[in-house]
């Protein structure tokens, strides 16, 4: 397991009367390697809980463990697992302060005392990474770079760290189609070709479910779902308590059954739909 | 024939600063929204929404043309008070609009501000907390709360003005399932019921296929518009802006590529069911 909580509960303002139970008991686990998505509802402990993955917060009560150790909380051990465990905010890009884009994703690197020559190298491995191969870009503000391009480069400040796990909270979000696509594909292959541990907390699941092989949902507070896409989206009932809904895809293929269509609900891929009902559509033709 | 609201003519618009090689970011629009359509705003990142829904409320003006809304322009300095009491605008990140320590301070800040009587305030913000159903959190501190409770506060302080006319940035981009569907839902019925004109700068083609037009916005130009079940079937189309429709319009094109019979104009699930339906009735 790379990440695992132990009746992890966190309080915020405790003892006020604004007191927030915002993480009850969570244990959970993300194997190495994994291609994790964190659902549920707003203020449901889905930021809380990422939080906690890199030491930002500490829990009020349970524990944690990353990459086989328990942590402590020493300090040195603190700035280890921000090296280890790369946390990428929402709208990241509004975190940028350097004047180049090399720079910016130069930034972790130079904090970790490598020298130039070993800082040129991770950025220009990072950018690789992303995709933002065009020299030139290098020397531009980051500023300057498309709404698509920043979020691609503030992914890379963070891979610069060379991370063995990589958080991202609404990663998707403000791209449009072509640039949510070009990030998906991107953590898929950092997932299986780097074998890096992903986790994303998203509400747009219409691209992303094909790629993950586990999901965990959150409800006030509390683990209620874990599992596999089909373990998790057959409980319909669970996510509508939840105030989750099913991905377009399978929301499409309910209707068609509720219509009498003879279409499982858990198709969740278009092509996957497309070839079900092809092959229906040859079965209601033959004699 | 209902009156028009917001026009655009021969809207272009340079940012400052902007090189002189790089493309307008709007050139040459005309446009003409009337009062109480509701309009959703697509494209690619960089195709100008967010630019052209900002000349709506004056945030911006245009650099050769003219954008009159309710028959003031833009471009007069005196009318700028009043088209923005008439455009409340929503972005896509509620914590850029919050102002207030309690969200009842926060739904009155605009009110406040334009020195509307104390007990007139207080009614509208009640009002308008009990419209999006978050009365309760009326003394909250709005950053304990979650960011679908925080876009409801931003959307009920542009309530509590009473505008004609929200302008929308992605705003549900930030929310989760059930905050996104009671945010269209109010905002759809805001359009039908108290006749407020609406425009929707969105990603999502499920949120643009709920609208009466669709306007597609391609490297600052207006490249076409119309209904959804027009513009968001036009596949290739969108395919090489790098957009995409409905899933049920997805699959209804893919089928059709296979060669199943289906007619166009397919973009909501139950119209996909009743054609599948339809044939297997047939054969």
């Amino acid at each position: 397991m790379f990440i695992r909580t132990e009746k992890l509960s966190y309080t915020y303002m405790p003892g006020t009367p604004f007191a927030v139970k915002a993480l009850r008991e969570v244990d959970l686990s993300v194997a190495r390697g994994s291609f994790t998505v964190l659902l549920g509802a707003s203020g449901s402990g889905k930021s809380t809980l990422l939080q906690h993955f890199n030491g930002l917060l500490r829990p009020r009560e349970g524990s944690i463990h990353i990459d086989g150790a328990p942590l402590t909380y020493r300090r040195g051990e603190l700035r280890e697992l921000r090296r280890r465990v790369g946390l990428v905010f929402q709208e990241p890009e509004t975190q940028f302060f350097s004047e180049t884009l090399f720079d910016e994703i130069a930034f972790a690197p130079r904090n970790f005392g490598l020298s130039p020559l070993q800082v040129e190298e991770r950025v220009e491995q990072a950018l690789h990474q992303v995709g933002l191969t065009d020299p030139a870009l290098k020397q531009r503000s980051p500023f300057h770079l498309s709404a698509g391009q920043q979020r691609l480069a503030a992914i890379a400040a963070v891979l610069a760290m060379q991370p063995r796990a990589l958080i991202l909270d609404e990663p998707g979000a403000g791209l449009d189609q072509a640039g949510q696509q070009r990030l998906l594909s991107l953590l898929q292959q950092l997932n299986r070709v780097a074998g890096m541990t992903v986790v994303v907390v998203t509400h747009r699941l219409e691209q992303i479910v094909p790629l993950a092989d586990h999901f965990l949902v959150l409800h006030r507070g509390r683990l209620v779902l874990e599992g596999s896409a089909g373990e998790i989206f057959s409980q319909q009932k669970v996510l509508q308590r939840c105030g989750l809904s099913l991905p377009p895809v399978m929301r499409l293929m309910q209707v068609l059954a509720d219509a009498g269509l003879p279409f499982s609900p858990a198709i969740h891929s278009l092509e996957e739909a497309r070839r079900e009902i092809n092959r229906w559509q040859k079965k209601v033709t033959s004699p | 024939m209902p009156s028009v609201l917001l026009e655009t003519k021969n809207l272009s618009f340079i940012y400052p600063g902007q090189p002189e090689s790089a493309p307008p970011a709007l050139a040459e629009i005309d446009l003409r929204v009337y009062s109480g359509e509701y309009v959703a705003l697509i494209g690619a990142n960089g195709s100008g929404k967010t630019t052209l829904l900002k000349q709506f409320n004056a945030l911006l003006r245009p650099t050769a043309g003219e954008v009159r809304v309710a028959d003031a322009s833009t471009a007069d300095e005196k009318a700028v008070p009043g088209i923005r009491s008439l455009c409340g605008m929503i972005f896509q990140n509620p914590d850029n609009q919050i102002v207030g320590a309690t969200v009842e301070e926060d739904v009155a800040f605009a009110l406040e501000n334009r020195a509307v009587a104390p007990a007139e305030i207080r009614r509208r913000v009640a009002a308008a907390l009990a419209l999006l159903e978050i009365s309760h959190l009326a003394g909250f501190p709005p950053h304990l709360l979650s960011g679908g409770e925080k876009q409801k506060v931003a959307l009920a302080g542009l309530l509590a003005a009473e505008p004609r006319c929200l302008l929308m940035d992605e705003p549900t981009a930030m929310l989760d399932p059930a905050g996104q569907a009671v945010l269209l839902e109010t905002v759809h019925r805001l359009n039908r019921e108290e006749g407020i004109t609406v425009i929707h700068v969105t990603h999502f083609p499920e949120e643009a296929a709920l609208a009466g037009r669709v306007l597609l916005l391609d490297r600052g130009r207006l490249l076409k518009e119309g209904p959804p079940a027009a513009v968001l079937t036009d596949i290739l189309l969108l395919r090489r802006l790098g957009l995409r429709t409905t899933a049920a319009g997805e699959l209804a094109f893919l089928l059709r590529e296979d060669g199943f019979p289906l007619s166009g104009g397919i973009l909501h699930d139950r119209e996909l069911a009743e054609q599948l339906c339809l044939y297997a009735q047939k054969n």
